[in-house]
């Protein structure tokens, strides 16, 4: 039970320990601006909606890819694939976020979007894989000895047992977006971001921690949901 | 019919140059009678007095010394050798093959004239119509620095690493050693680096020192006395602002050239009105910083009364923006620097500021107060270099290195050997 509590009490604690400190503070006009009630809500919906729809997007896209990949037929791409997601990931954050508006004029919601998916793909596309790959043979060939179609072996005992290797890696993925969302900043997506670099070109240190602050407890918050979300999904006896 | 449309365009003109006619011979009338010294047909040899005059040489092959005084020298006609002397001067060659001597200091004014002029010239001295001009200089030769080390620091952008690379070449002509810092970080962080002891200067902007370090809200309006107060408030912070160059890095909005036209925005306070007829054209592009400033966004919807559609407001990173309104995709207006090389490179056009709303940018040098005490003479070094700073200086020296591909460090050589700061002989 203190497992499951002792994240959000602590998070609590530094979420209360901001407000105060932001309450204490003489504000002046700068910092008014962004410390607000609505630019907050905006900054942190614009993020939270980023880091998840991003996710979801990763999960959407690498689970069913790194399946594939696994299966006889396709494993000969497995290399190929797994070289074009490593290029993904090698590529510095900043850089997949800068180059659809320095390339194709587009900012916003949309190339921030693309740059995390790039960016956190090779994680979860990987840690399918493996998840997979370290089924036991034994059982895949009960189970088809059992009668089980090949289809079934997979959606009955491969996925099941790869469940906490794939959900390690989409927990790492979701932490990742959460923090790399803040570049959306540079590129008119909003985010938390808005509230860091602000501070930080301004020198309005209120401003930077409370940027800085939000985020972390923002990835540790969602870290923590994925923590539980990881003990429901996992099969019973593992 | 096409006649009398002919004689309507040519009436103006007409009357302009009759204008300009009167006005001349008035004018010319006028400089004659005030002459204090006058010559004759002939040549003659005139000299000034320690006080202002205003020698006229007319006619003749005539020679003319201003001594000290804020002297004005007339050649008139003939090969006249016209020397200023101290004090800032007004030298005119007038017609005839003039030579004319105006070192000795001062910000003089030498016009040429017609005919083959040759000039001696300091730095700052406005010379026009001289065909070949030699620059005396402000030399640093005078400065000695030998045995000091200075660490020097700057921010990272085009225009903070020429500052930075002009520093330490001074420095170093004066052979002090210097540790370089140059493009140590952003604002924050050569601040930072300035007050712990681990630079001892950088150039920094008046503007930026009085709202970002030194967190006020609002600027002054005036070049000399927002650099006072930001002086007298950072002194309390061991921190010394030599005196001030003239360029105005501050915020101006722009649009690419060839779009400028069709928006009839030819001020800022034209925007009002594109806005209200055209809310779909007045996007614009600015950086997160000056969205929240109260001289930013905020501030110039307030000064001209007008206000950007929400949804037209794109925050992007600066070095962004300038591509942004090239292309005129995101965003058709956007916030740039008044300095920066890539308004020439890509063609923008600056929207004048017509209600004078931006603060003043004026670049000084940061020097930590200890440092400063030690080596007075930096002040007087630096102050010389800091008046050759003007806005077509560095906006060709950025454009030098954002456009014609120059090193920062061959630009601030060649600004500091073209000045006349790095001659060793005059």
């Amino acid at each position: 039970m203190l497992n499951y509590l002792a994240t959000p009490l602590f998070l609590t604690g530094v979420c209360v320990w901001l407000y105060l400190y932001v309450h204490g503070k003489e504000l002046d006009s700068i910092e008014r601006r962004t410390l607000n009630q609505e630019f907050l809500t905006e900054k942190l919906r614009e993020h939270v909606t980023l880091a998840v729809v991003a996710t979801v997007a990763v999960i959407v896209i690498a689970v069913p890819l790194g399946t594939l990949l696994t299966r006889p037929a396709l494993r000969r791409l497995a290399p190929l694939v797994i070289g074009i997601a490593n290029i993904g990931q090698a590529i510095p954050s900043v850089g997949l976020v800068f180059f659809f508006p320095v390339v194709m004029a587009q900012v916003g919601f949309r190339p921030v979007l693309y740059a995390l998916v790039i960016h956190t793909s090779l994680g979860v596309l990987r840690n399918t894989m493996v998840g997979l790959g370290q089924v036991d043979r034994n059982l895949i060939e009960a189970g088809r000895g059992m009668g089980m179609t090949k289809l079934r072996v997979l959606l009955r005992i491969e996925l099941p047992l790869a469940v906490p290797i794939i959900l390690a890696g989409v927990r790492t993925a979701l932490i990742l977006n959460v923090a790399t969302a803040t570049l959306g900043t540079f590129i008119n997506a909003g985010t938390l971001g808005d509230f860091i670099v602000n501070g930080h070109d301004l020198n309005r240190d209120p401003v930077l921690i409370t940027g800085g602050v939000l985020t972390a407890v923002l990835a540790l918050g969602i870290d923590w949901f994925a923590g539980i979300a990881e003990r429901v999904l996992r099969p019973r006896g593992l | 019919m096409p006649s009398i449309t002919k004689r309507f365009t040519l009436l103006p003109l007409l009357a302009a140059v009759l204008v300009t006619v009167a006005v001349t011979a008035v004018g010319s009338a006028g400089t004659t009678k005030t002459c204090t010294i006058k010559g004759t047909a002939k040549a003659d040899v005139l000299k000034g007095t320690a006080r202002a005059d205003v020698i006229c040489g007319l006619g003749g092959n005539d020679r003319l010394t201003g001594l000290a005084g804020n002297d004005t020298l007339n050649g008139g006609s003939g090969n006249d050798i016209l020397t200023g002397g101290p004090g800032s001067d007004a030298v005119n060659g007038e017609t005839g093959n003039d030579a004319i001597f105006a070192g000795a200091g001062g910000i003089d004014r030498i016009s040429g004239g017609a005919g083959k002029d040759r000039a001696v010239a300091d730095p700052l001295d406005v010379v026009a119509g001289v065909e070949t001009i030699k620059l005396t200089g402000p030399s640093l030769t005078a400065y000695n620095f030998s045995g000091a080390e200075f660490r020097v620091g700057s921010k990272q952008f085009t225009e903070q690493l020429i500052l930075g690379q002009i520093a330490k070449q001074a420095l170093e002509f004066t052979r002090a050693k210097v540790n370089s810092q140059i493009g140590l970080g952003g604002t924050s962080v050569n601040r930072a680096a300035l007050v712990s002891d681990k630079i001892d200067m950088y150039w920094e902007y008046t503007g930026t020192g009085w709202i970002v370090h030194l967190n006020n809200t609002q600027p002054i309006n005036n070049a000399a006395q927002q650099w006072e107060a930001v002086r007298k408030a950072d002194a309390a912070n061991n921190i010394t602002w030599l005196y001030p160059g003239p360029f105005d890095n501050t915020y101006a909005f722009a649009v690419r050239s060839e779009a400028a036209a069709g928006f009839g925005v030819k001020k800022l306070s034209d925007l009002a009105t594109l806005i209200r007829t055209r809310p779909r054209d007045a996007t614009v592009c600015v950086n997160t910083e000056f969205s929240t400033r109260d001289d930013g966004l905020p501030g110039v919807e307030k000064h001209y009364g007008f206000k950007f559609p929400n949804d037209n407001v794109v925050k992007l990173e600066t070095g962004l923006i300038y591509k942004a309104i090239d292309d005129g995709k995101i965003c058709n207006f956007g916030i740039t620097f008044a300095t920066d090389g890539r308004i020439e490179g890509l063609g923008l056009t600056v929207i004048p500021d017509d209600k004078q709303f931006f603060p003043i940018y004026n670049p000084a040098l940061n020097v930590r107060t200890a440092v400063y005490q030690k080596y007075p003479r930096l002040s007087g070094m630096f102050k010389s270099i800091a008046l050759a700073l003007t806005n077509a200086r560095m906006q060709k020296m950025n454009a030098d290195v954002d456009i014609r591909g120059k090193f920062p460090e061959e630009v601030a050589k060649e600004f500091l050997a073209a000045n006349g700061f790095t001659v060793t002989k005059p």
